[in-house]
């Protein structure tokens, strides 16, 4: 086989692999709490892909992200929620809107603010991301900290045909939505690293002054892969509404911000795959020291708040990873391979 | 006339508190080229031990200043130590170190929550009686002098701290050329510490000085960081004099737009409930108008 085929065959390996690990896992796993869970792993997978590509392959820091993802959510929620004050209106039309305001915003941003470089441009977008959430908590449609609720559930076709026709539990009908456009996500992202854009962002990130000199308008490039994955952020946020029917600012703040860098680190800034696996590790924390809070509570009859420590776990968790793998897990753990193939290689001398 | 008169004094006061941690942001900058994105949890947690200090173990005013300072000194050491000596050992690249202070950051932040959990406006006695001085219609409090005075004091110190001593003169060699620095026999490590162990002493005063007026909240680090961030890049990173004036001048351009903000847009927008984003705006008009701030001269750089 050719070395292009082989390549074919292990990109259609992974995403057959992937596939089956999305389909496998709920008829494994029927309880709802872990299937929301997984849901919510799902979301901000499709978050941390773009993240990624932007972090990892266009070598621009986000601090950000979150409140893109809060603006398509809030935008969507306000457009069809039916409580008072809100619009009410069919998610037909919140979504698209939510979504297409959102991406062309984050365009209009990023022309700006993507010629600043390293720490002013992670200074900038944290800038961003803080005036984002405070619009959120003061702007008065939004309702303040507490938030609004009533905001209309996704179904996949409609209420009726889900429930009676394909008989889906509200929790598989949002893992089947959210995991869908994770695949396609992942399918979107796989073919622009492997086209000319996603060689241009290599080059970029590797020496950004000869990309420039080979022609290549790293300003357009850089623009393109913000406003891409502030499109994945804004999808994502409306799932969010759409799922969780109620939304807050303190679900879209700064820490979510540096959490999804985290994630994006921890999982490997370069790999597709690892910012899902970024994203399933980091979430899983959090409820595992849920759980570790309620048994210890049980245990010995103390009211531990162990929710919020959470933040210096992942503070540890960045600093160790960024030192002792600084590829992320993933990225490590693909670098560790590629070792081990070579080696393999070198012994029965087949490279030239 | 009287409200022109308390905006620009309020703002002078409020202005020295940026001064103070821009001038933690410029020193590291200055010295190591990183921007230290714990530095606001340096200013929050130096507060916060200052009120445990008082509060639970009811040790006067000179010992919680000197124990605050103490501690937040070692950690920032530690920070420099245990975190970015590592990865600058292994080369790393930009990216890395920023990630590495935020992930300090909230590690950092993480402490400040384990020692008043997330109680708001935590505070302790002002440093001498706190009594209201009317200046010509204006009202200001004693601790507001305090403010004023230390960060003045402050800023003397450390321009004569880098002007005329020695270890000052080798820090600022380290920033200008590490490896001449070197080769003069300079150790370049030790000065990277003793300007961070430097930087954390300064965010320390300022979380001290400015608690027994407005309160510390465990949370409240992305503000201050982001606040003296800006005042340092308006001033020209690296440039000492600068991060103070514009740290001023910050003060007074984010009073007089709240003071008459409300005014201003005729009511529409109240505008005190985005004070923050003042500071973060201005900082963002900076970054992309002139990012080498106001000090600057011509930029150039290696490609």
């Amino acid at each position: 086989m050719t070395a292009q085929k082989k390549e074919i065959l292990k990109i259609i390996m992974r995403r057959l692999l992937l596939l089956f690990v999305i389909i496998i896992v709920p008829v494994i796993c029927k309880s709802n709490y872990y299937r929301g869970i997984l849901i919510i792993i799902g979301i901000y997978s499709m978050i941390i892909i773009g993240l990624n590509m932007l972090i990892g392959y266009a070598g621009q820091v986000s601090l950000g992200h979150a409140g893109l993802f809060g603006l398509a959510a809030y935008i969507s929620g306000i457009m069809s929620s039916t409580t008072q004050g809100k619009f009410g209106l069919p998610m037909a039309v919140s979504i698209p809107s939510a979504i297409i305001f959102t991406t062309f915003i984050s365009f209009l941003i990023g022309i700006p603010i993507l010629k600043l470089k390293g720490h002013y441009l992670a200074m900038a977008t944290l800038g961003l991301g803080v005036i984002l959430s405070t619009l959120f908590i003061h702007v008065p449609i939004t309702d303040g900290f507490d938030g609004f609720r009533k905001i209309p559930f996704l179904w996949i076709g409609g209420e009726d045909f889900a429930t009676k026709t394909l008989h889906l539990s509200p929790k598989l009908n949002s893992y089947i939505i959210v995991w869908t456009c994770v695949f396609l996500t992942v399918l979107i992202s796989e073919n622009i690293i492997n086209s000319r854009i996603g060689r241009a962002l290599k080059s970029i990130h590797d020496s950004e002054p000869a990309a420039l000199s080979l022609g290549i308008s790293v300003g357009k490039y850089k623009n393109t892969i913000f406003t891409l994955s502030s499109f994945y952020a804004a999808v994502a946020g409306c799932l969010f509404a759409h799922y969780k029917r109620f939304i807050a600012p303190s679900d879209f703040n700064i820490t979510y911000s540096i959490t999804f860098v985290t994630m994006v680190v921890v999982g490997g800034a370069r790999t597709i795959y690892g910012a899902i696996l970024g994203a399933a590790l980091l979430t899983s924390l959090t409820y595992v020291l849920q759980g570790f809070e309620e048994y210890l509570n049980k245990a010995f009859s103390i009211d531990f708040n162990i929710g919020d420590y959470h933040i210096v776990i992942y503070g540890m968790i960045i600093i160790l990873v960024m030192i002792f793998f600084p590829k992320g897990i993933a990225g490590s753990f693909i670098h560790i391979l590629k070792k081990i193939v070579r080696l393999f290689l070198k012994k029965q001398k087949i490279y030239a | 006339m009287s409200a022109f008169l308390q905006y620009t004094l309020s703002g002078i006061i409020s202005g020295s508190i940026y001064a103070l941690i821009a001038l933690g942001f410029t020193i590291i900058y200055k010295s190591t080229n990183i921007i230290n994105f714990a530095q606001g949890e340096f200013v929050v947690l130096g507060g916060l031990l200052a009120v445990f200090f008082s509060e639970r173990l009811h040790l006067p005013l000179v010992l919680n200043i000197l124990f605050s300072v103490a501690i937040v000194g070692c950690i920032s050491f530690l920070l420099e130590f245990a975190a970015i000596r590592p990865c600058k050992k292994k080369n790393a690249n930009l990216l890395t170190l920023i990630i590495v202070t935020i992930g300090a950051a909230i590690l950092l932040r993480g402490l400040s929550m384990a020692i008043f959990w997330k109680d708001p406006g935590k505070r302790f006695p002002p440093f001498t009686s706190n009594a209201t001085i009317n200046i010509g219609g204006a009202y200001i409090i004693t601790q507001d002098i305090w403010i004023f005075a230390v960060t003045l004091v402050t800023l003397l110190l450390v321009m004569i701290f880098f002007e005329h001593t020695i270890t000052g003169k080798s820090m600022r060699a380290c920033a200008s050329h590490k490896k001449a620095a070197q080769l003069m026999g300079i150790n370049v490590e030790k000065m990277t510490s003793m300007t961070f162990i430097l930087s954390g002493i300064l965010g320390a005063v300022a979380g001290i000085v400015i608690t027994p007026k407005l309160g510390m909240s465990y949370d409240s680090g992305v503000y201050w960081g982001i606040k003296g961030f800006c005042a340092a890049v308006l001033g020209s990173m690296g440039n000492l004099m600068g991060a103070v004036i514009c740290g001023i001048f910050l003060g007074l351009i984010e009073a007089y737009v709240t003071g008459y903000g409300d005014v201003a847009t005729l009511h529409l927008i109240q505008v005190s409930n985005y004070r923050e984003l003042i500071v973060i705006f201005l900082m963002l008009v900076v970054l992309l108008v002139k990012p080498a701030g106001l000090f600057a001269g011509k930029e150039t750089s290696r490609v």
